[in-house]
């Protein structure tokens, strides 16, 4: 993949990315500064999240065909375009709601109706740029599948690191490291698997199937894997089950499963219809 | 191929990032609150007169409410328990105050609501001024940042009074 200066989707990427990159560090840059421990350590633990990610790109690799350039430039989308228009958007849809239903309700359905949409949306956005960039690099559904995941773990850095420090500065008790590694313990480890990434994943199967079978039907597939990320986020972020029922912290547990568990498995029936369906690309290579 | 995909995107992106927000400010206008009473995690506030308001920006679940008084936005933000006293919070809404962009931190001021007293800092910015004021009180704590492009005596006579009527325990 290389800089081609006549391709406008790669001026887009470069142009969006940059200014959403300054917006991005003028908005953390003063809490980190204030609170360099906190913020070193939420750095180092929510880039954690990356490394699965690399495991699972590396145990695919005979079935992909992207650059890492390309996988590199979706984790730049979702860190940087993604975060910064979902903060945007996702506050001004916030608004509109508590305008028509009221601040109480708009507090307690906006990140049900609003954020889902809005994230979902500008990462589905960053996969299919990343795709046209690389346009006739896409062997199959796993190149999209891993694509997705790199764009989304992007986002789930930057958010995970967000509200790491928020909490910090919530905390009002110094450069203290405790509510970072608490919420670590709830966004990363109980909450971290199935969030952004595997959404995004899902996103990005279908966004690879309508770009390398080029039907109308498969077009409706990718538009279809978008609304079912969108509805799976939804339900995510609903109250639903988030209290356990009242019946203690294993039933919160159990709620996380339920809520979670789908998406997972689903990107995991992806994985093994594409190995199943789609030659690896060393076999295609030898057909050739 | 690349030019439609190239546009498609950025119009995803600008609809979101500048259109929605656009939208929002245009059809939500700000509301008069004065007379409302609104409850922040034990905590109250009755907005006095020609106070206003713009809708989402109070938050009861997560004890926020941003005023405006005049050209000036007042946040409070309540929360709790909390261990340590009014001065301590000042000090740590003074670090992340001097660390913003073309914030400057002046003196320290007075503050007081419904009879409790809290700690205080001014501060100048790069196009106006504004104060930090926080209150401990059996363990709940609110903080009140206000910032204006021009805080006059009268828009700041008009956020202390906003300030006056925190009523702590009351929620």
């Amino acid at each position: 993949m290389r800089p081609d200066p006549a391709s406008p989707a790669q001026w887009t990427a470069v142009l969006l990315i940059g200014a959403a990159a300054i917006l991005l560090l003028y908005n953390t840059l003063p809490v980190a500064l204030a609170y360099p421990r906190a913020g070193t350590t939420a750095l180092a633990l929510f880039s954690l999240f990356a490394v699965p990610f690399w495991i699972m790109r590396r145990r695919l690799a005979d079935w992909l065909t992207l650059p890492v350039g390309a996988l590199a430039l979706g984790l730049a989308w979702g860190a940087t375009v993604s975060v910064m228009t979902s903060l945007f958007g996702s506050r001004a849809l916030h608004g509109l709601l508590a305008t028509v239903w009221g601040p109480a309700w708009a507090e307690r359905w906006a990140p049900v109706l609003a954020a889902p949409v809005v994230e979902e949306v500008v990462k589905a956005a960053g996969v299919v740029l990343v795709i046209a960039i690389a346009w006739g690099r896409v062997h199959g559904v796993l190149d999209g599948i891993v694509l997705g995941a790199f764009c989304g773990v992007g986002f789930q850095i930057v958010e995970g690191y967000a509200f790491a420090m928020s909490s910090t500065v919530l905390n009002r008790a110094g450069d203290v490291v405790e509510p970072v590694i608490a919420v670590f313990i709830v966004r990363g480890v109980l909450a971290g698997l199935w969030s952004h990434a595997i959404f995004t994943a899902i996103v990005g199967a279908g966004v690879a199937y309508a770009a390398t079978r080029r039907t109308r039907r498969s077009v409706w597939v990718a538009a279809g894997s978008l609304a079912a990320v969108i509805v799976l986020h939804a339900v995510w972020n609903s109250p639903l089950l988030r209290d356990g029922l009242g019946l203690g912290a294993l039933a919160v547990l159990a709620g996380v499963m339920v809520k979670g568990l789908p998406a997972v498995l689903i990107v995991w029936w992806l994985v093994r219809w594409a190995k199943r369906e789609e030659s690896p690309v060393m076999r295609s290579l030898e057909t050739a | 191929m690349s030019l439609a995909v190239a546009t498609a995107v950025a119009a995803v992106v600008l609809i979101f990032a500048l259109g929605v927000p656009l939208l929002n400010k245009a059809v939500s206008p700000t509301v008069d609150v004065g007379g409302d009473t609104f409850a922040l995690e034990g905590v109250t506030v009755t907005a006095p007169d020609e106070v206003r308001m713009r809708p989402g920006y109070y938050q009861p679940q997560s004890g926020r409410a941003e005023f405006l008084v005049g050209d000036a936005e007042v946040d409070i933000a309540v929360a709790g328990p909390y261990d340590f006293d009014a001065e301590y919070l000042a000090d740590e809404m003074a670090r992340l105050l001097e660390v913003q962009p073309g914030v400057q931190l002046t003196e320290p001021r007075d503050c007081d609501a419904d009879g409790v007293e809290g700690a205080g800092r001014s501060f100048v910015t790069e196009t106006g001024a504004g104060f930090a004021c926080a209150f401990v009180h059996e363990e709940i704590r609110a903080e009140v940042t206000a910032a204006g492009a021009s805080l006059d005596s009268d828009t700041v006579d008009r956020i202390d009074a906003l300030i006056a009527q925190l009523s702590f325990g009351a929620a």
